[in-house]
């Protein structure tokens, strides 16, 4: 029991950093970028091509390139054009994204579940009561550093005050020369990077399949609504306790009513929690408080 | 009518009367929802659940069906409705996948997310089948149903308020709408009406299974459509239901395997070339819009 | 008008001993105000005196820590503010908020059909109030237009159109003036004027002095959230500190 919660927090953390990535681009731009389930399957096939070829470091390295890619020509082919615009076509567009993603990923690979065969999948670690898988255990460890900086590289240098910069004021910034345009693509490019390094690491830990990146959606946001207010590491924490529950209801309960429950508890913290009345009304850009 | 005319019509008027749905929460109230697939889905359980369990005829079994998705649309609209925006969108997004995979647990009502298969041949079925034609007349009718009901809205005092809440919500206690209520009855609505589609989805399905009555895709859609044909007007989900409809049967009878990846690049134009839609007037002008603007920055110069 | 003469009938709005707080910010202590039918009074008072927050609270927008009010001797204080349209209670904005997305006509006539008349065809009655609301204040000929294609003072107009549509015997006019020009002004005063020889109770939150003195038939002046001087135009700025408040000077530098 303590195990199956212990693994499930871990595995958690891939959701963290998917979701730290979500919630960076919603502050930043005000844009929900509804692809970024798709984007963590679009890594996590990255990862395993390479990783057949080259080996798995090598893997995740590519992911990164290619959710930078995708994250940068989404930012700048779409929604820079949709800013403005009522929120919902931005929604939908980055939805389509994501089916786009997903139906690419479908006619390339298949229905089948792959998995990046490697020593460290079955490991066992035990640590006194616990029995943690290390394959899980590493990518945890991999996906908190990259969330730290991906909040490191926001928070404390000169490109992150730039891009907060840009994001409070987009005229302003554009006066000031900055090129809002473009910090803003690099900002997508750094959210769809942390998604698709999150699916390249859970593609090390354990089997996925082309239809995923729904169900990866809904965890991503639940967790990036329930860390809230902005800061990278509460979304993580967020994704982190999801993984906790789902492991812990899924040793003690039939598997599919796991995601029932976790998103129950999820609706259940969105209606409730003050913090998401406190948005009512407010754009996206609006909250940035937590990223300075 | 040849068959595949028939059932051409039946998608178009399926695909009508969920666009109409949405169109009421996220055209006229400005309430963007990302799950509305859930009612249509809870529309579809409803039908196949009377008509097995409680050997309902098909003609009961649907307006109970719309009731119980009306219902299940209170439920959530109270905790969900007091969100707005993106929250709101996200919310809807999360509580679609959540029924759904409440719908795949549940055993009674799924075989262990095997799916249900109604009775329609034999001495236990309730209701005959309707055929190919008979259901192209039903769609035609909840099409026409629902065109009425959002006209109707559109037209009374329900419209007005509701086009408070959607262009300033704060303004609503100032001229007497109550909008906590004016929303939750517009929400309700909606989800009848797409639990409406769903219920006789179920029964032209014949076998339905939460993969398919709760699928994602559906909701995006039905934006798509409602987006393409201009959102908040009464006729513009029905142009967005016709061009859609072209598109999918077009690309069902040339490319079947990549009718998904063809559909999302379509709705990524709709969203960027007609985001106002089809149905208003001016949009030839917004067409070309996108493209002017991609260019705007470098043409203007910048304080450096 | 009946009832306002005779000396039995409740105020039209009667606001006793109204507070509002914002955690340890006093908006509002302790402020009495009465309009009877047929009466305009003004607040008048500097920024951040509490002027807007009051109309707010008296429409159930904000709500009040303590006090009452009554409209009409019905107490409506906590009130939603939805309801107090069915009571004859219509506002204006500051900055005017209109549905961007609604003709002027929309935006009247939408109004308009919140409200039913007693023993009135009601459809009729709606289309009737509208197209008399603009016809006062004269945008009828605008009623195709959109807002955006409206001036500032055309603007003002609508939301005076929108509130008379609700067929209110409680007017709150929030700073209807502000950025008018003398000749707008004036049209507004006689409209004004015209509403009161009606019987319609009128707060109106104003600074510009050549309306509130031809105006007024009794003025409040509020100072830090709470009532300083109460009485006729008149009375109150020939009160030295009145004016010293206004101008923001030291008592001492006014002579006497």
């Amino acid at each position: 029991m303590s195990s199956a919660l212990a693994n499930g927090a871990l595995g958690g953390g891939l959701i963290g950093l998917a979701a730290a990535g979500f919630t960076a681009l919603w502050r930043l731009t005000g844009v929900l970028n509804l692809a970024q389930g798709a984007l963590m399957i679009a890594g996590a096939y990255a990862t395993w091509a390479v990783a057949a070829a080259l080996d798995a470091p090598a893997g995740l390295l590519v992911a990164l390139l290619v959710g930078g890619l995708i994250g940068y020509a989404l930012q700048r082919g779409l929604l820079n054009l949709l800013l403005g615009q009522p929120g919902y076509l931005a929604l939908a567009g980055t939805f389509s994204v994501g089916l786009a993603l997903d139906s690419l990923a479908t006619l390339l690979f298949s229905n089948d579940y792959r998995v990046v065969p490697s020593v460290i999948t079955t490991t066992v670690i035990t640590l006194g009561p616990l029995h943690l898988v290390a394959a899980g255990l590493v990518a945890f460890c991999c996906a908190a550093l990259a969330t730290g900086a991906l909040g490191h590289l926001l928070r404390h240098t000169h490109f992150g005050l730039a891009l907060r910069a840009a994001s409070i004021d987009r005229d302003a910034g554009r006066l000031t020369g900055l090129p809002v345009p473009a910090l803003f693509g690099v900002a997508a490019a750094l959210s769809a990077a942390a998604a698709t390094f999150a699916g390249g690491l859970l593609s090390l830990t354990g089997p996925f399949t082309a239809t995923d990146g729904n169900q990866l959606l809904v965890l991503i946001a639940a967790a990036a609504m329930i860390g809230g207010a902005g800061r990278l590491w509460r979304a993580f924490a967020a994704g982190v306790l999801l993984g906790a529950i789902e492991g812990t209801v899924g040793y003690l309960a039939p598997a599919a009513l796991t995601d029932a429950l976790a998103i129950v508890i999820l609706l259940a913290a969105l209606a409730l929690a003050p913090r998401a009345r406190d948005a009512l009304g407010r754009t996206g850009v609006g909250g940035l408080g937590g990223l300075s | 009518m040849s068959t595949f005319v028939e059932s051409t019509l039946t998608t178009l008027c399926l695909y009508v009367v969920v666009a109409q749905s949405w169109n009421l929460i996220g055209g006229l109230a400005g309430y963007a929802s990302f799950g509305q697939v859930a009612f249509y889905g809870v529309g579809g359980y409803a039908v196949a659940l009377l008509m097995l369990d409680a050997s309902l005829s098909f003609w009961v079994a649907l307006p109970l069906a719309a009731l119980v998705a009306g219902a299940y649309g209170l439920l959530l609209g109270l905790p969900l409705l007091r969100l707005r925006g993106e929250y709101f969108a996200v919310a809807t997004l999360v509580a679609a996948a959540a029924t759904q995979a409440l719908a795949a647990w549940q055993p009674a009502f799924t075989s262990q997310g095997a799916g249900l298969t109604i009775t329609t041949v034999g001495t236990h079925q309730t209701t005959p089948y309707l055929g190919a034609g008979g259901f192209t007349l039903l769609f035609a009718g909840l099409a026409a149903f629902s065109v009425g009901v959002v006209a109707v809205l559109t037209h009374t005092r329900l419209g007005y308020a509701l086009r408070v809440i959607r262009d300033d919500e704060r303004l609503a206690r100032a001229v007497g709408v109550r909008a906590g209520w004016t929303k939750l009855t517009a929400f309700a609505v909606s989800a009848a009406l797409a639990g409406l589609a769903g219920g006789a989805s179920a029964f032209r399905l014949v076998t339905v299974t939460p993969g398919q009555m709760f699928d994602p895709t559906i909701t995006v859609l039905t934006i798509a459509m409602v987006v393409l044909g201009g959102a908040g007007t009464v006729f513009g989900p029905v142009i967005g239901a016709v061009a859609l409809t072209a598109l999918t049967t077009a690309v069902d009878a040339v490319l079947p395997s990549s009718r998904d990846l063809v559909l999302a690049l379509v709705i990524l134009a709709a969203v960027v070339f007609v985001p106002r839609g089809l149905g208003r007037s001016g949009h030839m002008v917004r067409l070309f819009a996108p493209l002017t603007e991609l260019r705007r920055p470098r043409q203007r110069p910048l304080l450096r | 008008m009946s009832e306002a003469s005779s000396p039995t009938a409740p105020p039209r709005l009667e606001a006793i001993g109204l507070s509002c707080r914002f955690g340890g910010v006093h908006a509002l202590s302790d402020v009495s105000v009465r309009v009877a039918d047929g009466q305009i009074a003004v607040l008048l008072g500097p920024n951040g005196a509490g002027k807007s927050v009051f109309v707010d609270v008296v429409c159930g927008e904000l709500q009040a820590s303590a006090g009452r009010v009554l409209i009409g001797g019905r107490d409506l204080t906590h009130s939603p503010g939805w309801r107090l349209v069915c009571h004859g209670v219509a506002r204006t904005f500051q900055v005017p908020r209109p549905l961007r997305s609604c003709t002027v006509w929309e935006n009247v006539h939408g109004a308009a059909s919140r409200v039913r008349e007693p023993n009135e065809h009601h459809h009729a009655s709606a289309r009737g109030r509208a197209e008399q609301a603009l016809a006062r204040v004269g945008l009828l000929h605008r009623r195709d237009s959109r807002p955006d294609c409206l001036s500032l003072a055309e603007l003002r107009k609508l939301e005076l159109a929108r509130a008379l549509a609700l067929a209110p015997r409680l007017l709150l006019l929030d700073e209807p003036m502000a950025g008018l020009s003398a000749a707008e002004i004036d049209d507004t005063v006689g409209l004004l004027a015209e509403l009161r020889a009606q019987g319609i109770a009128i707060l109106a939150v104003e600074h510009v002095m050549q309306a509130v003195l031809a105006m007024a038939d009794v003025v409040y002046f509020l100072h830090q959230g709470s009532v300083l001087r109460s009485g006729p135009p008149a009375d109150i700025l020939a009160d030295r500190r009145v004016v010293a408040m206004y101008l923001g000077v030291p008592l001492g530098a006014i002579a006497g």
